[in-house]
């Protein structure tokens, strides 16, 4: 049925009246789906426009936003801008205020988009005013742990002092609790938990690392699990997802995949997929696999004399190798 | 626990991947939570041959409601659960009669909220029809939404037909970039990849 044959009508406000143009037969299934993409653009606007006010606040989160799948995180984040905002309403009229308490463990395979979002939020945090600075110091356990007592306090209180007013990221924080009791990096955590008490209003720590090492740890660390209530999971990527990052890095550079071009990278991302490996869903390598296909590219095309626009823009599918 | 819809046009096989995917996976007896478009819920116990009977049919149709089971996906360490939804085939065209179109609203109401899709195709018949017509439009925008909101595969049905090879060709060149997964619901093919799909999606 085409759309000429469609009943003239006012576009529908909801999934609702979508719904119901679809059972009164006023509509295919098809273009009940149309339809449905225009009422969720017009919602996302709306959404979008309840949260503008604040000011500044969009340039982050709209980088959260433009980040591929993560939904989870995203709706997170959404939930957390409306928390912090009627705890400040609330207590502007004198009503009591829920503390924040922001300490986040972050789980899931490395690649999984868990620097990149803890970046993203300590600038959205600085932007709704929760933290002064919003920086991003990345440490894992070599930065912390020392070699012989009081110098893990002295590295730890180093780092945390470069992350005062931001965020302090402990990669693979599990590895702390490696040593058991004995060792050095129970003292990191001691330390690390401490300076959290003092520097309540201007430090936001972050734990990440694998789903059940990460698990485990806050589980055998009892004194943890109270300090960081916020717990996301990163899942890995689907292909679709993986394959949209690619599409995204390449359209920023002003590249594009010819059709075998993305067949190929579909197969590889496939087989990768089937692989039981941990980083199968990983956003790093596909940047690997775009920024060298990208030289291979150049390569390819360096011995030619004429080039048309359309070839400098194409990845073919010999630019694109697996990396390792 | 993740929600699982399978999705189509009518006649592809959906039913019978219902019931014959349970059975692949160990499943008796089916214990089908089925819901109406308006909020009625029955829950009926089938026999796999009854399931069959009832469930399947050459007549178009014949699913009004949703039918919800809850299976055990096997995969790497251990089992995950999911609730499998069969779902009544949408059509190209405005369908004549109410009652279907009403169980054709609760499958979209439904593709709305689940997180994982399998949207079936039947090879035979895409790769039967002229290669203009091979793929609807239908097939395209629920490829379309889904794939943007859901994990999404298209399961390639009735690989065990003539004309399926050449189906399969065609959704993979016509949807590149998706998961395409080529099943015999009849014949119980494809079904090991389906369970990789779906346990990975469903974490
Ligand atoms: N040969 C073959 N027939 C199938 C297969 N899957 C389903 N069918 C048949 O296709 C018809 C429609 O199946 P059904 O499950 O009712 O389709 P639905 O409308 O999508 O639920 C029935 O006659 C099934 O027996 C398959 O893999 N191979
Ligand atoms: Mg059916």
């Amino acid at each position: 049925m085409s759309r000429n044959e469609m009943p003239e009508q006012q576009a529908p406000n909801s999934v609702e009246e979508v719904l119901e143009l679809l059972e009164a037969g006023s509509i295919t299934p098809a273009e009940a789906f149309e339809l449905f993409r225009q009422v969720d653009s017009v919602v996302a606007k709306r959404v979008k426009a309840s949260t503008e006010p604040q000011p500044g606040l969009p340039p982050a989160m709209e980088e959260l936003d433009d980040l591929i799948g993560l939904t989870s995180v995203k709706a997170l984040v959404r939930e957390l801008q409306a928390f912090v905002e009627i705890q400040r309403r609330r207590a502007a009229m004198d009503l009591a205020a829920e503390p924040l308490v922001l300490h986040m463990v972050f789980k899931g395979n490395p690649g999984t988009g868990k620097t990149t979002v803890a970046r993203i939020l300590g600038r959205i945090f600085r932007e709704m005013g929760i933290l002064p600075k919003g920086h991003l110091v990345e440490v894992e356990r070599a930065d912390l742990v020392g070699e012989y007592i009081g110098h893990t306090a002295q590295k730890t209180r180093e780092q945390i002092k470069n992350a005062l007013g931001g965020v302090l990221f402990i990669d693979e924080a599990y590895s702390l609790a490696r040593g058991g009791e004995k060792d050095f990096g129970k003292e990191a955590i001691d330390t690390l938990v401490k300076a959290m008490e003092d520097h309540k209003d201007h430090l936001l720590v972050i734990l990440a690392g694998y789903l059940q090492e990460m698990e485990w740890f806050i589980r055998s660390n009892p004194g943890l699990r109270s300090r960081f209530p916020i717990h996301i999971n990163f899942p890995d990527y689907t292909v679709d997802e993986l394959l949209a990052i690619a599409d995204q890095m390449l359209r920023v550079r002003q590249y594009r995949l010819t059709p075998q071009g993305r067949e190929k990278l579909v197969q590889i991302l496939q087989e990768r997929q089937q692989s039981s490996s941990a980083d199968k869903g990983n956003a790093r390598d596909v940047r690997n696999i775009i920024e060298a296909s990208i030289r291979r590219q150049a390569l390819r095309l360096f011995e030619k004399k004429r080039l048309t626009r359309e070839e400098l823009i194409m990845i073919a599918p010999e630019d694109i190798e697996e990396v390792s | 626990m993740p929600d699982c819809l399978i999705i189509g046009k009518t006649n592809v096989g959906k039913s019978l991947f219902l019931v014959n995917y349970a059975a692949h996976l160990g499943v008796r007896e089916l214990a089908l939570e089925r819901r109406y478009r308006d909020g009625r819920i029955e829950y009926l116990k089938l026999t796999l041959t009854e399931a069959r009977r009832k469930l399947v049919d050459e007549v178009p149709h014949c699913t009004r409601y949703l039918d919800t089971i809850n299976l055990l996906i096997p995969g790497g360490k251990g089992k995950r659960k999911i609730a499998l939804t069969d779902s009544c085939g949408l059509t190209d065209d405005i369908h004549g009669e109410e009652d279907v179109r009403r169980a054709m609203a609760s499958t979209l109401a439904r593709l709305r909220a689940v997180e994982v899709v399998l949207h079936m195709l039947s090879a035979p018949m895409v790769g039967e029809a002229p290669p203009s017509q091979a793929v609807s439009e239908l097939d395209r925008q629920i490829a379309r939404f889904a794939s943007l909101r859901s994990h999404y595969a298209l399961l390639a049905n009735k690989m065990d037909l003539d004309h399926a090879k050449q189906g399969l060709a065609r959704l993979q060149k016509e949807f590149a970039g998706h998961r395409v997964i080529p099943i015999s619901a009849l014949e119980r093919q494809g079904f090991r990849e389906v369970s990789a799909f779906v346990f990975h999606a469903a974490r």
